[in-house]
């Protein structure tokens, strides 16, 4: 990727801040004594209107015309002279766009004020913050409160009309530079060489660690995945985790890292630093590097949809940048996108090239199951691998920033923060869109949402710890209650093959476990830990994570719901293959896996079995014997594994029986062959939840159909008495089958009842043991007859 | 508080390209040796031919260096610095270096226009041929000049002590006449200011007495309305204490007739005891007559009659005679007191009725914490004494069964048990 930049001098002196409103319009303000305003191409407009300058002449004047009266000796003085200059040090525009010409912006001085302003220039308020000056000012996320920062080492939080709320913190150094968290609860700040969070509640604690080596200049708070980056005096840039753990810490560069800032889509930040922009991955790996001649970049804004970002110079240059030769690849097509409006696709089988040309700038891109999907600021396209000339487009609202696109097999959905989530099909009409209570488009990632052909799944921002689930055509959700973890969830994905009711869910939390669940109940299975990434793959149900530094696929992740002694047997693991810490899985289909490497370099694993997705192909056709006849061609043990999995799960005694053999579980084995001796299909399918361990889904079976006996009997051999006591007594059946196989168990284990409801039933109840043995073999008797009878209605 | 003195000289020194890290933080704190080392630097990058010592060792060394400096500044580069604020070397001594930096740095720039100048004209020496009459003309000019310097230079020894003298005499008197004014114009523009803030404080003063006074007028009526207050007696009082010894007087005889009833009730139950005795006694001795009377009969039928006829036809008349009267007085008294004891056993009945029904409600309305524990005897009661049972009033029955239905199909599960078992 390379950075495309033109950087032209228009101010005087030193550019302190500039300030993007909207895509198209950026305000800077130097020095010089003045505010420009420029359009989103990089031309310069005018000379912003100011009332602040008029505002000091006026209070100059009446000084000077009160000293007149005063002193009849003192020589007349020009105004000029005693007209106090005032120098910015940043502009911050009110974060939430308003109706044309009602924006407001709030900009500081080094004088310690803070003036807020209208759009046309009108001053609406100045506020004396600080002694000495105002070196970082913040709006919060929703504009419902400015905090300001000063030499004199306070951080003050005002009302959005600018008055005083609380000074959060008192330090002994000046504070160069506050961020606020993404919930608006927390603010970041320089304090020399360390960074400090404090939390607004007072009775919270605050946590302050040595970030640099010199002093801390710029730190900013990435409101989408909640990670900071900060640059110093010693020549560093590093990103934290908002629990201040290190995640990248950058080589020295030539000069002072002056300025960092994030793009509001949390993907890349800028660097800036004397004469040199750096545009880096969320993960510190650079993009590339620019040198204008602009002197050091003090301050750097993005445009809110990220295409674009704009740099103050330390010369009095401005400097506009955005990123090109952006890549992406797909099967056998190569995208590319050379400019800000266009798309070059590179079919590699044919080796033709398609130009694809658009009227605004290109904000997101994403090509998946052979549909290009391309968003601008104003409209979607959609093309189809087989027709590159004609594609679908979808009018989108005006200045929304599409934060996420994603894609199944028949939908995709595009996350704009403005009008939230769309669904469309790829002839390009809407669907649907999903609303739930307390949703907040603009921090979806693509980490945090998950689309397939009937799903979609959300992790709830206001309450990290549950995912709501909705329908994919409709937009209702699926569950009342949101799916529930116990820990904050950081990462979720849905499985994209599959039938609906078979759909899963797999997760990271916050300690890196990866856990799966069926989206209909909340019914966690752990899976892994220490998980970086997950990915589905795209073209059957495996999954691929990189566990510990490793590469691990699961080629039946449903193994767990099955038989989880297995699971071990299913998993795949790369061999000598070590990613190191934080890798990403960018893409997983078919046999080839695509890794990227904490620091930015690819990794492609072409050797994923390729078996397992046809073996899931014939499972899904019932085809057991091909399914045999493949794992014994393979002879590979995690087929087998997989299949033994695959077998129980769809009910087929003879493959499992098999499967089991081979991979030399002789218990398993054992217990198939007496499930097949039981007379009743109701009986076998009840041992097979037992298999499956799950009992409570057998005494289910096995209640429907009426095998009460059974039912006990089950719940006895598994030494739940109080249970098989509970259905006897429920069904009135048994009660002294029940009591004497207890007693037995007792005196087997020399122990005296304890349980209190089985000495009440005793003292009830009283039976005789040879006539329980004759019941029992009864009830023996009876079920066979109801096979007899079912045989002979069949 | 000078960041912004600050972030420019470091912005400048950037550019004019000075090797070493100038922290945004070096200039809180005093160090020497820190702005000897970047004034020496500017000063030599200025002048790359200029000697100043530097070499700070002694105590002395700093202030001789900065000396130097400002002297030589002042008269070549016509810049003026205060050496005092130099020597502190905090804050204060960025403005002063920032001054030569501004220089240096305009002096960069101009540099590159005129690179960039001589680049354009270089190649059009041709038409500058015309001018080389006059050049040669300038460089003769140029050695007479010269001679005429050396001249002049020679006189410079004696003209020395002069221009020391001359230098030597103090500043202008017009510089400092203004300066005096200005403070002058300071100082009064503040005792203004003070005064104003005096009558200001004199106003608040009497206001604020004002308001105490008020307050205080306040309070005391606040205070007399309370005593005033305190000192009526409440209106009902009097009807109120009557009502009270009335309702003493009242529960007295509630009382006493409570207590009468009770032993009257006792005594009813002792007569009715007695009255019972009485019947029993009496049936007791109607057998015993029953009896013998049989006896005689048998006696008679064996033929005693014939034997004895005689002799004991008298005794025997006497006998029956007797015997009929009892017969009859025994009859009379057995139905009066019949019809008395059943008159006494249905008032009985009537009154235990109607004082179970009282303890039931007692019961019922007692406590509604209590009322499982209740019901739970009730149950008790239902299952061990059906009499108890019938006794209950109809609703109280309906009650409980509405409160145990769970309880009850317990008890029926028990029930089916036990005749399952017994099946």
């Amino acid at each position: 990727m390379k950075i495309i930049y033109n950087e032209s001098i228009r101010h005087t002196d030193i550019v302190n801040s500039v300030g993007w409103i909207g895509n198209n319009e950026l305000y800077s303000c130097g020095d010089d004594q003045k505010i420009l305003q420029w359009s989103g191409e990089g031309e310069y407009i005018n000379e912003a209107p100011n009332g602040i300058f008029d505002l000091n002449d006026q209070t100059s004047k009446s000084i000077n015309s009160s000293l007149n009266k005063l002193s009849s000796l003192s020589k007349q003085k020009s105004n000029t002279n005693m007209k106090k200059k005032i120098y910015f040090t940043s502009i911050q525009w009110f974060p939430i766009k308003g109706k044309a010409g009602t924006e407001i912006y709030a900009i500081s001085t080094t004088d310690g004020n803070f003036y807020l302003c209208s759009k046309n220039g009108r001053v609406e308020k100045v506020v004396e913050a600080h002694y000495g000056a105002l070196l970082s000012m913040k709006w919060n996320y929703d504009g419902s409160a400015l905090a300001t920062a000063g030499e004199d080492g306070q951080l003050k939080i005002w009302s959005r009309s600018g008055m005083l709320r609380s000074v959060l913190i008192q330090l002994s150094n000046p504070i160069y530079s506050i961020s606020w968290s993404p919930d608006n609860d927390k603010l970041i700040m320089t304090n020399e060489k360390n960074l400090l969070i404090k939390p607004l509640q007072p009775s919270q604690k605050h946590i302050q660690w040595k970030a640099h080596d010199g002093v801390v200049l710029s730190v900013e708070w990435c409101s989408v995945n909640n990670l900071i980056i900060s640059g110093g005096e010693d020549k560093k840039y590093k990103v934290w985790d908002s629990y201040g753990r290190q995640i990248y810490s950058s080589g020295i560069n030539d000069q002072v890292i002056t300025s960092v800032s994030w793009s509001p889509s949390g993907e890349m930040f800028a660097v800036g630093s004397f004469n040199s922009i750096r545009v880096c991955d969320k993960l510190g790996w650079s993009y590339g590097l620019a040198q204008p001649n602009s002197g050091s970049i003090l301050d750097i804004a993005w445009t809110p949809d990220s295409t674009q970002f704009a740099c103050a110079g330390g010369n009095g240059a401005v400097c506009f940048g955005y990123i090109t030769e952006r890549r992406m690849e797909w099967k056998n097509y190569e995208i590319i996108i050379p400019e800000q409006t266009k798309i070059i696709v590179h079919d590699i089988l044919t080796g033709t090239k398609e130009q694809l040309d658009f009227r605004d700038h290109v904000i997101k891109a994403s090509i998946r199951f052979g549909y290009l999907i391309v968003a601008t600021s104003s409209q979607c396209y959609i093309y189809s691998e087989k027709n590159w000339n004609t594609p679908s487009i979808i009018d989108l609202s005006n200045n929304g920033r599409v934060v996420v696109i994603q894609q199944s097999q028949n939908y995709f959905s595009i996350v704009d923060n403005l009008t939230g989530i769309q669904v469309y099909n790829y002839e390009g009409r809407h669907q649907s869109s999903p609303k739930y209570q307390g949703l907040r488009p603009e921090f979806i990632t693509s980490q945090t949402f998950s689309l397939s052909d009937d799903t979609i799944a959300i992790i709830d921002k206001t309450d990290e710890k549950s995912i709501v689930i909705f329908e994919t055509t409709t937009g209702r959700m699926i569950n009342k209650e949101p799916l529930r973890h116990h820990q904050e969830i950081l990462e979720i994905g849905l499985n994209l093959h599959e039938s609906s009711y078979q759909r899963q869910l797999v997760i990271i939390d916050k300690n890196r476990d990866m856990y799966i669940t069926p989206i209909n109940k909340s019914l966690f299975k752990k899976l892994g830990s220490m998980v970086d990434s997950l990915l589905w793959n795209d073209e059957s149900n495996t999954l691929a994570a990189i566990m510990d530094g490793k590469f691990v696929v699961w080629y039946y992740p449903n193994v767990v719901f099955v038989d989880e002694e297995i699971t071990h047997l299913t998993r795949f693991e790369k061999e000598g293959c070590n990613v190191g810490k934080n890798a990403q899985l960018v893409k997983f289909i078919g046999s080839e896996a695509t890794i990227r490497k904490s620091d930015g370099s690819l990794i492609i694993l072409s050797d994923v079995s390729p078996y397992p997705a046809l073996l899931h192909e014939l499972v899904k056709k019932k085809q057991w014997e091909e399914a045999i006849r493949l794992c014994r061609f393979a002879k590979l043990e995690v087929l087998w594994a997989c299949l033994a999995a695959m077998a129980v799960a769809g009910h087929d005694l003879n493959t499992a029986e098999v499967a089991y053999a081979l991979i030399n579980e002789v218990v398993k084995v054992e217990y198939i062959c007496y499930i097949k001796e039981i007379p009743t299909v109701e009986g076998r399918n009840a041992e097979f939840a037992l298999l499956r361990h799950q009992p409570y889904e057998a005494e289910k079976i096995l209640l429907s159909a009426s095998l009460k006996f059974r039912a006990i009997k089950m719940w006895i051999d598994l030494y739940n008495w109080d249970r098989a006591l509970d259905i006897a007594v429920k069904y009135k059946t048994n009660v002294d089958t029940v009591l004497y196989l207890r007693s037995k168990y007792l005196e087997k284990c020399n122990k005296k009842e304890t349980n209190k409801r089985f000495l009440q039933y005793a003292s009830q109840v009283q039976y005789n043991p040879e006539t329980v043995l004759k019941k029992i073999e009864q009830e023996m008797e009876r079920e066979r007859g109801i096979n007899k009878q079912s045989v002979a209605a069949n | 508080m000078s960041y912004r003195e600050k972030r420019n000289f470091i912005e400048k020194m950037k550019s004019l390209g000075y090797p070493k890290l100038i922290s945004i933080d070096s200039f809180r704190t005093p160090d020497f040796s820190f702005v000897s080392e970047i004034l020496f630097w500017l000063v030599k990058s200025y002048d790359p031919a200029i000697e100043v010592l530097n070499d700070l060792s002694s105590e002395k060394d700093p202030i001789v260096f900065i000396k130097t400096i400002t002297s030589y500044m002042t008269t070549k580069a016509n810049i003026k610095l205060n050496p005092k604020k130099l020597y502190t070397a905090d804050g204060y001594a960025v403005k002063e270096l920032l001054k030569i930096a501004n220089e240096l740095f305009k002096a960069k720039n101009f540099e590159e226009e005129i690179t960039d100048d001589s680049i354009m004209t270089a190649t059009n020496i041709q038409s500058k041929l015309q001018d080389l009459k006059t050049c040669r003309a300038l460089s003769a000019e140029i050695t007479t000049r010269g001679a005429n310097l050396y001249d002049l230079l020679e006189k410079e020894v004696e003209l020395r002590e002069m221009r020391a003298l001359v230098l030597a005499k103090p500043f202008e008197l017009s510089s400092m006449e203004t300066d005096v004014n200005q403070a002058l114009l300071h100082i009064q523009q503040k005792l203004t200011e003070t005064q104003l803030k005096l009558e200001n404080l004199s106003a608040d003063e009497v206001n604020l007495k004002g308001k105490i006074q008020k307050r205080k007028v306040e309070l005391d009526r606040a205070e007399k309305r309370l005593k005033s207050l305190k000192s009526v007696r409440p209106t009902f009082m009097e009807d109120y204490e009557k009502l009270e010894e009335d309702l003493k007087v009242l529960y007295q005889e509630y009382m006493d007739k409570y207590r009468n009833l009770t032993y009257l009730e006792q005594q009813l139950e002792e007569y009715n005891r007695q009255e019972q005795d009485k019947s029993d006694e009496n049936e007791l001795n109607l057998k015993k007559m029953q009896n013998k009377l049989r006896e005689e009969e048998w006696k008679m039928l064996r033929g005693e009659k014939e034997l004895k006829e005689n002799q004991l036809k008298s005794q025997s008349i006497f006998h029956s005679d007797g015997d009929s009267d009892n017969d009859l007085s025994s009859d009379n008294v057995d139905d009066s007191l019949e019809s008395d004891l059943s008159n006494s056993e249905s008032d009985l009945e009537i009154k235990r009725r109607k004082s179970l029904g009282l303890q039931l409600d007692n019961n019922d309305s007692d406590s509604g914490s209590d009322n499982d524990k209740m019901d739970d005897n009730n149950d008790e009661l239902n299952n061990n004494d059906d009499l108890d049972d019938e006794d209950n009033s109809e609703t109280s029955n309906d009650d409980d069964n509405d409160d145990d239905d769970d309880d009850n199909i317990d008890d029926d599960d028990d029930d089916d048990n036990l005749s399952d078992n017994d099946f």
